[in-house]
């Protein structure tokens, strides 16, 4: 059907008719739109498609109000927040804390090694320092000195032991066992 | 909401064991050669040497020395040698024409030092050279002074196989 009727006039009919207009409105479209051509013919046919409908439509009835369908909603909203900030309910605590320290326990331990070869190759003496003389008539003492970083190794000859043994003024701190230079001293004077 | 985590904790173990198995061998494989200086010196309490082309150690082993069980109160170098050594090479640094010292590069700073008098060896010393760390290999000469040999690892300013001689 052609009709030359806004689109606004034509809801607002249609809102008339299903009584959804206030007091003052409803009696302003009841003496305007509804009395011309256009809105008697639009309202007929709106009687009619409703009437078709009414005796056909199923009715449907809300197992619950409105209010109370929502405030589910809410409700399981809220329970699903929560779940997310606890932990799941499958792990027992021994199990979250292993889940925590497996990671920290890893890095400790690589820290730990890379600590111990860095501080062994930086500092200290090597424990593990050998020495060894050519023949059983050299013999040597060996004087250590932390704080000045040093190692100090005194050779001297054994066969001369039994002549005067400057050597116990030489090396005041340390147990001098004999005497005199080992074969080739270089040319200090 | 699900955690994110730049390694997943499951794999921490893998890591944390690679991170292991390799970072010894890094450390230790140095692909730089050993660099170690030796000088030879005289202990004397004399205030000079008779040898003119002897002079006074540096002003850091002078004290180094000095607070040493060594009594004698003046040192002068004879010879200073800086050598570079490769993994498993083996040097001999002539320090003067009696005094010879054989050092080798047993890999990981440990270092072999092997005195020679008179082309006869007189000891072997064997250890890890730390950084800083001075070895002296001494003993007496006549006139009641003393020869040393001080070694120690160079860092790598020092400027290759040089010789400081008279």
């Amino acid at each position: 059907m052609k009709s030359n009727m806004k689109h606004d006039d034509q809801l607002k009919l249609q809102a008339w008719l299903d009584g959804e207009l206030p007091a003052r409105e409803a009696a302003e479209v009841q003496a305007g739109l509804a009395a011309t051509a256009d809105g008697r013919a639009l309202l007929a046919e709106l009687r009619n498609t409703t009437a078709a409908l009414s005796g056909h439509e199923a009715g449907v009835t809300l197992p619950e109000s409105r209010e109370f369908f929502w405030s589910k909603i809410e409700r399981q909203i809220a329970r699903e927040a929560a779940a997310i900030d606890r932990p799941a309910p499958g792990l027992s605590w021994l199990a979250r804390l292993r889940r925590q320290l497996i990671p920290l326990t890893g890095f400790a331990t690589v820290t730990v090694v890379c600590g111990v070869v860095t501080l062994h190759s930086l500092t200290g003496t090597d424990p593990v320092a050998e020495m060894e003389l050519a023949n059983e008539d050299i013999g040597a003492c060996t004087y250590h000195d932390q704080a000045n970083k040093m190692t100090v190794v005194w050779f001297s000859d054994r066969s001369r032991a039994t002549e005067a043994a400057p050597d116990a003024e030489i090396l005041p701190a340390m147990a001098v066992e004999s005497v005199a230079a080992p074969d080739g001293t270089p040319d200090a004077k | 909401m699900k955690q994110l985590s730049l390694v997943p904790p499951s794999r921490w173990w893998a890591w944390a064991f690679l991170l292991l198995a390799i970072t010894p061998p890094l450390l230790a494989a140095g692909p730089e050669p050993l660099l170690i200086q030796s000088t030879l010196v005289w202990g004397t309490n004399d205030r000079q040497s008779s040898d003119p082309t002897h002079r006074p150690v540096s002003p850091e082993m002078l004290p180094l020395l000095r607070s040493s069980p060594l009594r004698w109160t003046n040192y002068f170098e004879i010879k200073h040698a800086v050598t570079s050594l490769t993994n498993g090479e083996t040097r001999v640094v002539v320090m003067s024409e009696h005094c010879k010292v054989e050092f080798k590069n047993l890999g990981g700073d440990l270092v072999e030092a092997k005195l020679l008098g008179d082309n006869k060896p007189i000891g072997t010393r064997k250890e890890k050279l730390k950084t800083d760390w001075t070895v002296v290999l001494a003993g007496p000469a006549e006139h009641d002074t003393a020869w040393l040999v001080v070694y120690k690892k160079a860092s790598p300013t020092n400027k290759l196989d040089t010789v400081r001689a008279p």
